[in-house]
């Protein structure tokens, strides 16, 4: 004989205080575990996004980011000569020779000062970065100082809006006239100008900080990389795929927010599985007498274990929702940090919840709740009805 | 009987249901230690910076250089002791270009002199100074890679495709936690040596140590308006300042760390009010024949307080047992390692904080229990039937 859900599901809402109360603990590890998660995933859909694996970076050998890497102009003509680059419609070849520097803006409210990547660019950068799309405004033309900002930065920071402007350098001042989306990748988190404009106002000129070339093929990496590693070791370059050198960006930062977010649930999911079981001890010693009667009236030991699993596991349910309803919440909040692997450049996040990172908090939610149910259950199922029922 | 022995005789009416409620306050408060002590470890960076420091930088960025002159102006500003200027030196394995080392070029009879936060004998310190192709490198470096004073070093440096070799001098701890903590300092007008042209006596910092901390913002003014009409403007700013800002890039991830150390208070509370509340509820008889033997409801409500003090200060002084070792031999030393950590140190105002916000929850926790008890009507209460 079966013991209707109905009897877990009332009890957990005869004794709703106590159910929200254990909820709670598993609510947090619910939500610290998804939030985590969904800003690590976000961290790698916006910087791992950003490189492909058939296109190949070069810098300077010393430079562990772009914008530290400093190359004499000279290098593209090299790299240019090297094989495996793919050809353009027209005939050139797919690269492009980029400045990249920081520049310190105010945020929109003036709480903070922070470092953004400058990038200098050629005009062909958007054949070679096709996901770039210009969405408002147009797209600044060669030659002057007029500026494109990513879709992540409009409006966040002062000057940093169609129509306005940054200064760079004793009154040099960029304007900006377009916005561009990059499909979520950290050129969104950039400004893009003219790559002589950006050498001029930071007094860099004849020097480019990285070259950026598309390879014919993914496999032509290695014979492109030693010809200009190994081929002019008196120039210094160091080789990366691109999609490599995001991979590297991206290292520092999820890894610190795992970190983080892992100690919290990992200590905290001790917690909630304690306070879970003692929720369901006190329901056992609460109910010993009308589990007695149960048993008399003829369910069996297993029926009365399911039972009580049900009610904890219900209880856990109830916290997993919570905390799955607050971290669903996360995605309307700014979130903005300094990468250290480059140079403290900010970068904006966004927490992207996915199916499987939902469902595995979810399903983590349901482990602490199931096994801090687990001995109240086990002892539930050995109360003897005789002694029950004469107490 | 004493009505605090009431308190702690209830609370060890129920010695496992007890027992995990204590553990369960442990551990979430184990939870808000940790975070509290990683997010005071950034402000600690902070706050053990040496505030008699000035740095000058490129105007347009810490990866530009200035004139090694500018140093002599820099140190005829008034207020200023001592002027150390700095290059990147960029140095990698001479066999393995992709390892590479955090290394800086500087004058070196100051920076020892001015840096006392370098821990070595001063017979080593003044070995580093005397050596011109000297090095001075950190202990967490050297044991790592097994290099002991005295030896020769090669590296390949990024600006220059010949060699450098260099004789490690000194080997040095950080007083300033996680300061320097894999650097190799080396000898600027060595280094400088290497180049001709255009990148040849330059430098990227200009460290001047000033007399009076409280003359930094000053003397930075100063230092920037006599350099406006040079060809290479600067940014000077104190040292403390720098290193704010530099912790402020992670302001969004000290919030979160904040908002959810307030969520596992928020926790805790529950917890505790829960158990509390599962013990009144079982004893309300018994408090109604207290009330009715003449007990004020104000002695009850202590006695309540009382057992839920009991659980907390047991749950805060079993966390700061756990935590101590916990943070200092494993997490510390992890975070530091795997994840570009600051230093972090269980401080003692946190572990005071700890025991003190617990036995405050605590007291929290049972006012909701306590109340009903007191507003419960005694008749009713003894005519309960369990």
């Amino acid at each position: 004989m079966r013991l209707p859900l109905k009897y877990s599901a009332r009890n957990l809402w005869a004794r709703r205080n106590t159910t929200l109360a254990t909820g709670a603990g598993v609510a947090l590890v619910v939500f610290v575990c998804a939030a985590s998660l969904m800003l690590v995933e976000g961290v790698r859909r916006t910087l791992l996004s950003s490189g492909s694996r058939g296109t190949a970076i070069v810098m300077q050998q010393s430079a562990t980011a772009e914008v530290a890497s400093s190359l004499r102009q000279g290098v593209f003509g090299l790299v240019a000569s090297a094989p495996g680059i793919q050809q353009a419609a027209d005939g050139g070849a797919l690269l492009s020779s980029e400045a990249v520097r920081s520049v310190l803006v105010d945020t929109q409210d003036g709480s903070r000062t922070v470092s953004l990547q400058l990038r200098g660019v050629s005009s062909n950068v958007l054949e070679l970065r096709p996901q770039v799309r210009v969405r408002a405004g147009r797209r600044a033309a060669p030659a002057t100082d007029e500026a494109m900002i990513g879709v992540q930065l409009a409006g966040h920071y002062r000057g940093l809006a169609l129509g306005g402007q940054i200064e760079l350098n004793k009154g040099r001042k960029l304007q900006v006239v377009g916005v561009f989306e990059a499909a979520g990748t950290a050129f969104e988190s950039e400004i893009w100008a003219d790559l002589h404009s950006v050498q001029t106002t930071t007094e860099s000129d004849g020097y480019i900080s990285s070259v950026t070339a598309r390879l014919s093929s993914a496999d032509a990496f290695d014979a492109f990389a030693s010809a200009l590693e190994q081929g002019h070791q008196e120039e210094g370059l160091i080789v990366e795929r691109e999609s490599q050198y995001y991979e590297r960006l991206s290292q520092g930062l999820s890894g610190m927010i795992l970190v983080l977010g892992g100690m919290v649930c990992g200590i905290f999911s001790c917690g909630a599985l304690l306070g879970a079981a003692i929720a369901m001890y006190a329901a056992v010693e609460q109910r010993t007498k009308e589990v007695g009667v149960l048993r008399a009236l003829g369910f069996d030991r297993h029926e009365i274990l399911l039972a009580f699993l049900i009610e904890s596991a219900g209880i856990s349910l109830v916290g997993s929702a919570i905390g799955l309803g607050l971290a669903l919440s996360t995605p309307f909040i700014e979130f903005a940090v300094g990468n250290s692997a480059a140079y403290g450049i900010e970068v904006r996040l966004r927490f992207i919840p996915s199916l499987v990172i939902l469902a595995a908090c979810a399903l983590a939610g349901l482990s602490i709740g199931v096994a801090g149910g687990l001995f109240p259950a086990l002892r539930a199922s050995r109360i003897d009805p005789v002694r029950a029922l004469r107490a | 009987m004493h009505l605090w022995q009431l308190s702690v005789r209830n609370a060890a009416r129920s010695p496992a249901r007890s027992a995990m409620t204590v553990m369960a306050v442990a551990i979430s408060l184990l939870a808000f230690v940790v975070l509290r002590t990683v997010s005071a470890g950034w402000t600690e960076t902070v706050k053990q910076t040496p505030n008699n420091r000035v740095l000058v930088r490129h105007r347009m960025g810490w990866g530009r250089s200035m004139p090694s002159h500018y140093t002599q102006d820099v140190a005829r500003v008034p207020g200023v002791n001592a002027v150390i200027g700095a290059s990147w030196a960029g140095l990698s394995h001479p066999k393995n270009p992709r390892l590479r080392f955090e290394a800086t070029a500087l004058d070196a009879k100051p920076f020892v002199d001015t840096h006392d936060e370098l821990l070595a004998p001063s017979a080593r310190k003044a070995d580093f100074v005397a050596d011109r192709s000297g090095a001075m490198v950190s202990r967490e470096l050297a044991e790592e890679l097994g290099w002991r004073e005295g030896q020769r070093l090669r590296f390949r440096s990024a600006d220059s495709p010949t060699e450098l070799e260099l004789t490690l001098s000194c080997i040095f701890q950080s007083r300033r936690h996680g300061w320097a903590r894999r650097q190799i300092f080396l000898h600027w007008a060595y280094f400088n040596e290497r180049f001709v042209g255009p990148q040849r006596d330059r430098v990227n910092m200009i460290v001047a140590s000033i007399a009076k901390p409280a003359d930094g913002a000053r003397i930075a003014r100063e230092i920037d308006a006599h350099f406006v009409a040079h060809e290479d403007q600067t940014t000077s700013e104190e040292d403390r300042a720098v290193m704010a800002q530099l912790v402020a890039r992670f302001g969004a991830i000290l919030e979160a760390l904040d908002v959810i150390s307030v969520l596992i208070l928020g926790v805790v509370l529950l917890i505790l009010g829960n158990t509390l509340a599962l013990g009144v509820r079982e004893r309300v008889t018994e408090y109604a024949t207290l009330r009715a033997l003449g007990f004020a409801p104000a002695q009850i409500l202590c006695s309540v307080l009382g057992e839920a003090a009991t659980f907390g200060v047991l749950a805060g002084l079993l966390c700061l047992l756990v935590s101590y070792p916990l943070l200092e031999l494993a997490l510390a030393r992890f975070l530091q390692e795997q994840a570009s950590f600051p230093a972090i140190q269980l401080s003692a105002d946190i572990a005071w904080v700890t025991v003190a916000i617990a036995a405050l929850l605590s007291g929290l926790a049972a006012v909701v229990p306590a109340l009903g008890i007191m507003k419960g009507d005694v008749v009713q209460g003894l005519r309960k039937v369990g």
